[in-house]
């Protein structure tokens, strides 16, 4: 469990690791092709780690996630394109309007319970990718393009070389995972892993399901959408069908799960094995792609879920030789 | 002195069944009530109903005086009448520890202190010697007890029991029914349902017989168990007569 990047060990392997992301840019040196992948594995750990408070720690199944990513983007271009507000207010509404979009879908949704939440917020994310492809003050299904400033951190934007993008998205990914460290060792974190388990119990012992639900919907939504506003700046581009769209929901889910739901790792993990086999094989099997990536991802679904249904982190967890029981407090 | 607990002519229906009908009960601070009654009887409506989880038709229900009808369980909770299940519910996720921490952290304090106070509950169910052990390992009767600790952890004034003694060997309801008088000592106040009716004998105050969502019953254990209406509501008319 998360806990034990607390021990000598794991902090020593955490520090190494961080290490070695600071200094790849050097060590992939003039190598786009590789630095835009390494770029995409960190997205989507952000939006992994973004997506895991709420179908992790809180056990809520979302496939409707990309929602929130999509809106970010959309906020932050939206806010660049008509009042040419500064990316970094882009960044900071980007993330709250999503944070506050997701706790109102959660108020209805949160009514439901298991398969019947999970079409819920596929249902919810669906609606709204429709209602943006006819929707012309944001660009309907053509999309509306950032506009290109010079380069620089104020304007974040870089145009020769990205490797700030990779910086900017690997601080970000710090900083999520921070955060999630952070929750497991909360009084938040031991109520949302309380009701994953046991949501009628925790309500009998006092607490209000629906209100930490919401607070894990508020962060998760609010992180992914950061992540949107991360990739608005990147691309410099937004339309319904690359950030509102189904497959936005289900590879954020795929990466966390297949990683390891619920753990702090586990959709890094996910991100860093899944994103370079589909990259590749774009590459190598095939001319348009997404046939043979997501026949790879099929097969390695049914491959997790037959051997290890808590994913890859389950099986490092079962192998670990330093493994231990987790009591996030201190022993008395 | 005020009763904690009244129950005034409570009544619940769902669709044409009359699962509760005008149920009124007081329960005095430090009591141990046990409903009884055959399955069907209305017991666990009528605990639903006090916890919170359904709401009362009609009739009025009062903790320490104020009124708690149609507050949801999380409220009633707050206000210190806690439930445990009739099944256990461990996070099975967690610890033995970890359980009772949740419990604690419903007071309102740090986690440091909701340590503190969950190992003072599990010292109190005689299961320290677990708290780092997951709750997935535990046994029914441990099951039964962590759930106990949680619910103490929570500091309630009132402990609403349903079937405590639910598949519990023999061994297992002797330590039980210790903790739970040392329980009341320490001043809590319990009401349970029970089948269990041996057990009930050997250490509730008072027991309260409920037949098709009435009240048949109400005194002693032994006043109750020996009443006809009671014996004919367990065995059934014809049986009854030859009992």
């Amino acid at each position: 469990m998360p806990s034990r990047v607390t021990s000598p060990a794991g902090l020593a392997a955490l520090l190494l690791l961080l290490a070695v992301l600071i200094a790849l840019p050097l060590l992939i040196g003039e190598r786009p092709f590789e630095l835009r992948m390494a770029t995409v594995i960190l997205l989507f750990a952000i939006m992994g780690q973004g997506w895991n408070v709420l179908g992790g720690y809180a056990g809520q199944v979302s496939i409707g996630h990309g929602l929130y990513f999509g809106l970010g983007a959309y906020t932050a271009v939206l806010l660049a394109v008509r009042l040419d507000l500064s990316p970094w207010i882009g960044l900071l509404a980007g993330t709250l309007f999503p944070a506050f979009c997701a706790v109102l879908v959660g108020i209805p949704c949160f009514r439901l319970r298991g398969h019947y939440f999970v079409i819920a917020t596929l249902v919810v994310a669906e609606s709204v990718f429709q209602i943006f492809t006819v929707w012309e003050w944001v660009g309907s299904a053509v999309g509306i393009e950032m506009p290109v400033k010079s380069e620089g951190w104020a304007n974040f934007q870089f145009h020769r070389d990205k490797t700030p993008y990779y910086y900017i998205a690997l601080a970000m990914l710090v900083l999520v995972t921070a955060g999630k460290w952070w929750l497991h060792r909360s009084r938040l974190g031991f109520i949302l892993r309380a009701i994953r388990d046991e949501e009628e119990a925790v309500r009998s012992l006092g607490f209000s399901p629906q209100f930490y639900k919401s607070v894990a919907m508020a962060i998760s939504g609010g992180i992914l959408g950061a992540a949107g506003v991360f990739h608005a700046q990147y691309v410099l581009f937004v339309d319904p069908f690359s950030v509102l769209g189904l497959h936005i929901s289900v590879l954020v889910a795929l990466f966390a799960i297949m990683g390891g739901v619920g753990t702090l790792a586990g959709p890094i993990l996910g991100a860093a094995i899944l994103v370079p086999m589909s990259e590749y094989s774009r590459v190598y099997l095939s001319g348009s792609g997404r046939n043979v990536d997501l026949l790879i991802y099929g097969a390695l679904i049914m491959l997790i879920a037959v051997y290890r249904p808590d994913g890859l982190m389950g099986l490092w967890q079962r192998v670990n030789p330093f493994r231990r029981q987790s009591v996030p407090v201190r022993k008395g | 002195m005020a009763p904690i607990l009244s129950v005034r002519r409570a009544s619940k229906a769902f669709g044409g069944l009359q699962a509760v009908r005008s149920v009124s009960f007081d329960l005095a601070p430090g009591e141990i009530l046990a409903i009884i009654g055959p399955n069907g009887a209305g017991k666990s409506t009528l605990f639903n109903l006090i916890a919170g989880q359904e709401r009362a038709d009609s009739g009025e229900i009062l903790f320490e005086e104020r009124p708690i009808t149609g507050l949801p369980a999380e409220a009633v909770a707050r206000r210190g009448l806690v439930k445990t299940f009739q099944t256990s519910r461990p996070f099975a996720s967690m610890t033995f520890l970890e359980n009772a921490m949740v419990g604690a952290l419903a007071q309102g304090v740090g986690l440091r202190r909701a340590r503190d106070i969950a190992l003072d509950a599990l010292r109190t169910v005689g299961l320290e010697s677990q708290a780092d052990a997951p709750a997935s390992w535990a046994s029914t009767g441990q099951r039964k007890r962590l759930e106990i600790a949680r619910a103490l952890a929570t500091a309630p004034r009132l402990l609403l029991l349903d079937e405590p003694f639910g598949g519990v060997d023999l061994p297992s309801i002797d330590a039980l029914i210790e903790l739970l008088r040392l329980v009341r000592e320490q001043g809590m106040t319990l009401l349970l349902i029970e089948h269990n009716l041996e057990a009930v004998h050997r250490f509730v105050d008072r027991v309260l017989a409920m037949h098709l969502g009435e009240t048949i019953a109400e005194g002693t254990p032994e006043q109750v168990t020996g009443d006809p209406r009671v014996v004919q509501a367990y065995l059934g008319a014809s049986e009854a007569a030859h009992a």
